[in-house]
């Protein structure tokens, strides 16, 4: 039984990590987009800040499409290789 | 059995991505369509925000101020959507309208036209209201100050009187223009910065009881003959005043925003944009986006469309949320707002939410295009 519980921990444990980095992630950007997002008022560009929120955003849509399917995957293949 | 292990979780793995996205991204826009108070509060609490800072910086130095033709737009905005607000919400007048009246005050300072001043060759359009030049750019600010006037009892007499000269100088050029555009720059004239002329000069009949009606009629009769596509529905982005020729092609970001500003002046105009822009309205997945070239047309994204990815346009697919929602096209706002959550990134501290991706001037628009309604002509 354990053995079980402890596969079903291990598929949860890859997303339950990206989860908490985009979580991270998206505090500290929206921390930092209080005076201006990707480009500032000006319309100037800030690269630090252009490359977090693209890597924020490719976190996110990985996040949104795929995390929760990939899980869903992994659980489904699971439950029928224990039944 | 071995098909079933394969096909099984693929199955199930394509019904989450299809169904829990859109749910996710979209579980806001219902509360949007319906007007939720909270949600809009904490959407006005941050460009307040953003505008009380812009005073403190603005009382602190006189270099490197806020200035130009992004914020004209964003104090523009802001305006207007604490102006929505209000005419939503009355009870919230005595909290909003201090701040929109500022922030409608700020648009008509002569540093947020100083692009424009210097696209006419030192011609400021304040101080040239007898001339022909259309300045069609500064219609932005007028149509602000016209709605601060609308709500602000308070508002100052001497920028009010500036207003109404700026309004008779537009209708007097309005009228005697035959494709009902007036230039915004010389020998360049955007019928989207015309629509808002329209409206800048509809809302200030109904701040002073002026009738208008003449010149907004001449103006929705040459949209529907000379400034819409006819085979795509979209308006032309830019085209030349005198000779009403296209200098571009129509697009669905001009279409977006004219219809948005078309709604202040004349309801079945805006529809008539409206009902055009949608028909070029792209779907994936639940999502939804606008795309920016009509068929047969093509080009990269510029400073009206924002970036064009796969044909859609950032900016398109924002500005239809506004008439998506005033015109109750429900299914359309729905499917927009997912995209605009997904990309925009909101994030919530403090009271205050904001998207994060488009800084104050993204969340100026939004404010003014996710309350979109109450200003509408009737």
């Amino acid at each position: 039984m354990s053995s079980v519980l402890r596969s079903y921990a291990l598929v949860l444990r890859t997303p339950a990590i990206v989860m908490v980095c985009y979580l991270l992630l998206h505090t500290l950007f929206g921390s930092l987009s209080e005076d201006g997002g990707l480009v500032t008022p000006e319309g100037s560009v800030s690269i630090g800040i252009v490359i977090l929120g693209l890597l924020l955003l490719g976190l996110r849509l990985a996040v949104v499409f795929l995390l929760p399917a990939h899980t869903a995957y992994r659980i489904v293949r699971m439950l029928l290789s224990h039944s | 059995m071995n098909l079933r292990r394969l096909f099984l979780p693929l199955l199930v793995a394509l019904l989450i991505a299809r169904i829990l996205p859109p749910l996710l991204c979209g579980r806001d826009a219902n509360r949007w369509l319906r007007g939720d108070p909270v949600l809009q509060a904490l959407l006005a609490q941050e460009l307040i925000a953003f505008e009380l800072r812009d005073d403190v910086a603005r009382h602190k130095s006189t270099k490197n101020r806020f200035a130009g033709e992004w914020a004209l737009v964003t104090h523009q905005m802001t305006a207007l959507g604490l102006a929505q607000l209000c005419l939503a919400h009355p009870e919230w007048k005595e909290r909003y309208v201090p701040m929109l009246s500022r922030a409608a005050q700020k648009s008509f300072l002569p540093e947020m036209r100083d692009f424009g001043t210097r696209a006419w060759h030192g011609e400021d359009a304040l101080e040239s209201l007898d001339g022909t030049h259309g300045h069609a750019y500064l219609s932005y600010a007028a149509l602000a100050v016209g709605m601060a006037r609308l709500l602000d009892p308070n508002f100052p007499k001497s920028i009010a009187d500036r207003h109404d000269a700026l309004i008779a100088a537009y209708e007097r050029r309005l009228l005697a223009s035959a494709t009902g555009l007036i230039d915004t720059y010389p020998g360049e004239a955007y019928p989207t910065d015309v629509a808002a002329v329209a409206a800048a000069i509809a809302v200030h009949g109904r701040v002073t009881g002026v009738s208008h009606h003449r010149v907004l009629a001449h103006w929705a009769e040459r949209v529907k003959r000379v400034q819409i596509d006819a085979a795509s529905g979209l308006v032309i982005q830019r085209m030349g005043a005198s000779s009403g020729k296209p200098h571009d092609a129509p697009r669905g970001s001009g279409t977006g925003l004219a219809a948005y500003f078309a709604g202040f002046a004349d309801r079945r105009t805006a529809q008539l944009l409206a009902d055009g822009l949608f028909k070029h309205e792209s779907t994936f997945f639940g999502f939804g986006a606008i795309r920016e070239y009509a068929s047969g047309h093509h080009g990269r994204g510029d400073v009206d469309s924002g970036p064009v990815i796969f044909g859609v346009s950032v900016s398109a697919t924002g500005f239809a949320l506004a008439p998506a929602r005033a015109f109750g096209k429900e299914d359309s706002f729905e499917r927009i707002y997912r995209t605009t959550h997904l990309f925009g990134m909101p994030f919530s501290s403090a009271g205050r939410t904001r998207f994060t991706t488009g800084g104050p001037i993204g969340n100026a628009l939004l404010l003014a295009f996710l309350t979109s309604g109450p200003e509408v002509a009737p």
